[in-house]
């Protein structure tokens, strides 16, 4: 008797056959085999019950790693030899501890092994499960599948009858059957399923089961791209009359398969899926996913189109931080894609897209993205359209001078008239360089270094002789020494600033996934730190570790303290500010 | 302590300084002073001329003083400057004595005292010591009245212990010692004045002495201050100095006795120092810059926004408040005084241009962050008002106002608030309704815009006053100050709390049924006219008053600009 199986034998006498499991060392496939192998043997030897003990199995924490555990179990399912019910119910149990995690489902492929391995298990189960509806209709779709790796023909008539007429729970399982059966190619039997779902879609009212249609349409799609008519035909009409439901199984379609969509299907989806509600965060999360692919691609004018109208409908309330991966996607991609959404999104003005535009700036936190106008996008070329332009680029883009600054230069050279030109540079003067001297300059002298463009060289040294004459004023400032701030009123701005800075530390170090997996030691006084680390059966180490500073700088906007109310004031006018027609 | 006379004396210009405080000087000592500093040229060299009995003398001289600023050097004494020292002696030696000499004086033995606040330089004494030897005679002698002796003589005089008392000393060499902190200075300046207020017993004679303590004091901290580069704590002290001058002056301004005379006189001394360091710091730390963008809000180089918004207003009431002066001014000077008065005029419209570039070049005046701020912008509004031609640019401004403080309303910006702490303001505003509602509990800045909307005739502007009533500020209180009977006793001072608040204001009346009924307060509360720095043409110290102790501006000199008011009725409301 090999170890493994007395330390289990002896666990299962002693009530800890699940302790027993989890402690075993299961670091490799090889290890989880053999302990999935001695655990189907002694059950199937009657030795111990495996299903029992898996029953009593619960996602509590502090206690066996659940999903771990259930692994295990994963693995010797096919192998048991168990009373089906037992089984089912077991399977069930598991799932529903699972909650709502991605790894939730995994056990419905070993238990349609574990089906499979029995000709009559799945025939059992569909009675059993037809006896008790409220109980195991979860396992009607399994059963099924695994039903008909035996004989396709029966269970999918079994699949055809109960989706037609059992009531909805049997219905909606049914469904989904018929779209994971795996049909033998050119079945006659794919055809009657695909006409059962559309029958059945034609005549639902029940989002559930319109969503079962869309998944299982689809599914039968994968399996015979034959269908693609009709199974676009199917999703049309069940997301035309279904809710939440079905647009979430089209944001899975759209999500997990946007590689294999056809043609005709993909307008469909992205009709449909502009409803989404926007607290769905599922849903929007796999709608991300389709829309990153989509917008990789090389005609990227459906994802655009897509993408526009997601965060102009719906009042803007979609906006694109539901997008996360779409929004690094565009701004990762920092090509011609992202210079057309700019000029586009600017020189309509609407609210939601230029704000999504500031959203994908923002991607790269306080690195400026150099940006330039797409000419194609750029209707009328006159001193008002350019300028309003410029003044949505400041108003959105203000925290990013350099970029705003480079997107205003970039229009100079469509400008049709000295006047227009002037009023593109006064305004890069104020409010860009005026507020943003370091960071604007830097951008004036890697535009000057590329390009050679006279309108642009020409802005540059308007804007900086202005910002020159500014500042020589300023430097008079310096002597007036009456108008500092009282004492009491610098000293008491001190403490206030550095409460905040403590405080914004601490929350900063809360969220740190570094500080969470280290001890923290604080050094009171030297600049490096001196250490003994012991190893065993060997003479501790002296180590000497020096101090390094780290620091940051960045630049405030001079009338963030001159003039607040007045530049946020400025800043919301250049933001919703529109063309009158 | 005599060494900080003596620095303060060496740093006194002639003009207006040294010569200012030597008469104060001279009848302290007990001399009679008949002939005082006036503009223009000298008289044959005298600047000041006493008479009396000085060091034991058993005889009356008569002692002429000509006047030099810091140390005698070779050219002040005989160089190609018009008011060298030599040419002076003289002209009192040969024109003063034998012509313009007081004909009750003359007989009598003769000393002509060579004052400056410095030294006499080593290398001129001996054609000093040369050229008096030569002149002196039995009836004409000469005194040297250096830094050093006249020191001495104001240590004796105003500042001897009997006189100002040790912890009165300390005081002053304590806000000398921090004219750097300009809060410390003036907090120790204020200690100062209360010793000299509760040290004299209350008879004419120590009033006049504590008077001319703070006189002397007030002038020893700014010469100290402008030599340290920071007259800041000058300008606060100033201000007191003034209202406390004033709290003892005004019970005299009635009398004619010789004590009351010159108690006016050291007042009329106080309000020259006053003007003197408010034109200081205007001309040199204000007015230059306020048509150069925001080179004064840079200047406060304060650590954040805040710093600068209530710096920028101080400066704003500030340069009114001059403007203010320099009109009461304008008032009194005869119209036959044409070029003195067309100077004054100039000066005023700088003042009205500066008030207008100012706000212009620095965008934090065109909101405050605290309702109190409208106590700032009442002067200015006051002053616009007055010029007569800035009507539009009064309105642009208050309007200006207006909206940010709508829109400041809106977003949960830095609206204006009743939050005095600085630690509070550093952390105004939270997002939130219940926040907005407690710190916003009453204004006098709205109602004072709605009162000056009905004066510069501008519907929109009260409308927008109206609105910002309906749509945010319902809970506020909108209210107005008045000055009442008890306001005499505790304006100059700011002894204790006084005055009556019109609250509850109904803005959404009409606008001429709004400002009837706020001007109608004015015939109810009738004390600002009875104010008695209302009497000789002094009313711009209450105005001091108000800033300096932040009280809201009485709304009474505004009823006096209301476009459709007769005189007739002003001058009947006030007589009454």
């Amino acid at each position: 008797m090999s170890e493994l199986r007395k330390i289990l034998k002896a666990a299962d006498v002693e009530g800890n056959l699940l302790d027993a499991i989890y402690e075993q060392p299961s670091s490799s496939k090889e290890l989880r085999l053999d302990l999935s192998n001695e655990l189907s043997s002694l059950h199937n030897d009657g030795t111990i019950d495996v299903i029992a003990t898996f029953n009593t199995l619960t996602n509590k924490p502090n206690k066996h790693d659940f999903f771990l555990t259930r692994h295990i179990l994963e693995a010797a399912l096919p192998k048991i030899n168990a009373d089906v019910l037992s089984v089912m119910k077991c399977v069930l149990h598991l799932t529903a501890e699972a909650g709502q995690d991605m790894a939730a489902g995994t056990l419905f492929a070993p238990y349609i092994e574990f089906c499979t391995n029995d000709p009559l298990r799945p025939k059992e189960a569909l009675a059993i499960i037809e006896d008790n509806v409220e109980e195991l209709a979860d396992m009607l779709s399994p059963s099924l599948v695994a039903g008909a790796r035996h004989d396709e023909k029966h269970y999918v008539e079994q699949a055809i009858r109960l989706a037609i007429k059992s009531d909805s729970e049997l219905k909606i399982r049914a469904i989904f059957a018929l779209g994971k059966i795996q049909y033998s190619t050119k079945s006659a039997l794919i055809t009657d399923s695909t006409n059962t779902i559309t029958q059945i879609t034609d005549s639902a009212i029940d989002d559930r089961l319109l969503g079962a249609s869309v998944r299982a349409a689809f599914d039968i799609y994968q399996q015979d791209n034959t269908q693609d008519t009709q199974v676009t035909s199917i999703i049309s009409i069940a997301l035309t009359k279904g809710g939440e439901y079905s647009l979430h199984a089209a944001s899975e379609i759209l999500g997990f398969n946007t590689k294999i969509v056809s043609r005709l299907l993909l307008p469909v989806l992205l009709e449909h899926l502009v409803k989404v509600n926007p607290e769905h965060k599922g849903t929007l999360d796999n709608i991300d996913y389709g829309l990153t692919y989509l917008l990789s691609q090389e005609s990227v004018d459906d994802g655009v189109t897509f993408l526009e109208h997601l965060l102009t409908s719906n009042n803007g309330a979609i906006s694109l931080d539901a997008f996360n991966s779409c929004k690094n996607e565009l701004y990762r991609n920092n090509n011609k894609l992202l210079d057309k959404l700019t000029t586009r999104w600017l020189a309509g003005g609407k609210t939601p897209l230029c704000r999504a535009l500031s959203k994908i700036i923002k991607c790269g936190h306080e690195t400026n993205i150099q940006l330039k106008v797409d000419p194609t996008e750029l209707d009328c070329k006159d001193l008002t359209h350019l300028v309003f332009i410029a003044r949505k680029a400041i108003g959105y883009l203000f925290f990013y001078p350099a970029t705003a600054s480079g997107l205003i230069l970039s229009l100079l050279s469509h400008a049709e008239d000295k006047k227009t030109r002037t009023a593109l540079a006064d305004h890069i003067y104020d409010p860009l360089l005026l507020n943003y001297p370091g960071q604007v300059k830097e951008c004036f002298d890697n535009l000057i270094n590329d390009n050679k463009d006279k309108f642009i060289i020409t802005a540059t040294k308007y804007a900086t002789a202005l910002f020159d004459g500014y500042i020589s004023n300023l430097k008079i400032a310096d002597k007036l020494t009456e108008h500092l701030p009282p004492l009491s009123n610098r000293e008491t701005y001190r403490k206030y600033f550095s409460q905040e800075m403590s405080d914004s530390m601490k929350e900063a170090e809360k969220q740190s996934v570094f500080l969470s997996i280290v001890k923290k030691s604080v050094l009171l006084y030297g600049r490096k730190s001196i250490t003994y680390v012991g190893y065993p059966n060997a003479p501790a180490n002296r180590m000497e570790t020096p101090l390094n500073s780290f620091s940051t700088s960045m630049e405030i906007p001079r009338l963030q303290a001159i003039d607040p109310v007045g530049l946020d004031h400025m800043l919301r006018v250049f933001r919703y500010e529109e063309i009158r027609k | 302590m005599k060494l900080i006379i003596r620095q303060y004396l060496a740093s006194l210009k002639e003009r207006e300084e040294l010569d200012a405080v030597l008469p104060d000087l001279l009848s302290q000592l007990g001399l009679n002073v008949y002939s005082t500093p006036g503009r223009g040229t000298r008289q044959d060299g005298v600047d000041v001329g006493a008479v009396g009995k000085l060091n034991g003398d058993t005889e009356e001289k008569v002692y002429l003083f000509s006047i030099k600023a810091g140390d005698l050097t070779r050219n002040d004494w005989d160089g190609d400057a018009l008011q060298s020292l030599r040419p002076s002696l003289n002209e009192i030696l040969d024109s003063y004595i034998p012509n313009r000499l007081p004909p009750e004086h003359k007989g009598k033995k003769i000393v002509i005292c060579l004052c400056f606040g410095g030294v006499i330089k080593e290398q001129v004494r001996p054609a000093v010591t040369g050229f008096i030897d030569q002149v002196k005679n039995e009836n004409v002698n000469f005194e040297e009245w250096n830094g050093d002796k006249l020191a001495e003589l104001i240590q004796a005089s105003f500042l001897r212990e009997e006189l100002l008392p040790d912890s009165a000393r300390s005081h002053l060499r304590k806000a000398l010692a921090l004219i750097d902190e300009p809060e410390a200075s003036y907090r120790y300046f204020l200690d100062l004045l209360h010793c000299l207020l509760d040290s004299n017993s209350g008879k004419d004679k120590d009033r006049l002495t504590a008077l001319r303590q703070i006189n002397i004091c007030l002038w020893i901290h700014f010469a100290w201050a402008r030599d340290a580069g920071n007259i800041e704590s000058s300008y606060l002290c100033s201000e007191l100095a003034l209202l406390y001058g004033w709290e003892i002056a005004k019970g005299y301004v009635q009398k004619k006795t010789k004590v009351a005379k010159a108690i006016q006189a050291t007042f009329l001394s106080i309000v020259g120092v006053y003007q003197q360091v408010c034109f200081s710091f205007l001309d040199e730390k204000v007015l230059p810059f306020v048509d150069k963008r925001h080179v004064l809000s840079v200047s406060v180089r304060g650590s954040c926004d805040l710093d600068i918004n209530l710096r920028l207003f101080d400066i704003l009431g500030r340069l009114a408040l001059c403007g203010l002066w320099t009109y009461s001014i304008i008032q009194r000077i005869p119209e036959d005084e044409t070029e003195l008065r067309e100077t004054l005029v100039e000066s005023f419209q700088r003042y009205v241009l500066s008030i207008k570039q100012l706000i212009e070049n620095n965008p934090a005046l065109k909101l405050p962050i605290k309702d109190e701020q409208a106590i700032d912008i009442t002067l200015a509004m006051l002053l616009l008002m007055i010029d007569g031609n800035s009507n539009r640019d009064l309105s642009t401004w208050l309007r200006e106002i207006m909206n940010r403080a709508l829109f400041a309303l809106k977003v949960h910006g830095k609206y204006p608030c009743n939050i005095d702490s600085y630690r509070d303001l550093l952390e105004h505003p939270t997002a939130d309704d219940n926040y907005l509602k407690e710190n916003t509990c009453g204004s006098i800045l709205y109602p004072m815009i709605g009162l000056c909307a009905e004066l510069i005739e501008d519907t929109a502007l009260f409308e927008m006053v109206q609105a910002i009533k309906k749509k945010k500020l319902e809970h506020c209180n909108f209210q107005l100050w008045f000055p009442d009977d008890d306001s005499e006793e505790h304006l100059y001072i700011n002894s204790d709390g006084h005055g009556a608040a019109l609250s509850e204001i109904d803005i959404g009346k009409p606008l001429s049924e709004f400002a009837d009924q706020v001007f109608g307060e004015c015939d109810h509360s009738k004390a600002f006219y009875q104010l008695s720095a209302q009497a000789p043409a002094l009313w711009p110290l209450v105005l001091v008053a108000c800033r300096h102790y932040r009280l809201p501006i009485p709304i009474h000199p505004f009823r006096d600009l209301r476009p459709n008011i007769t005189t007739e009725e002003v001058v009947d409301d006030k007589s009454q």
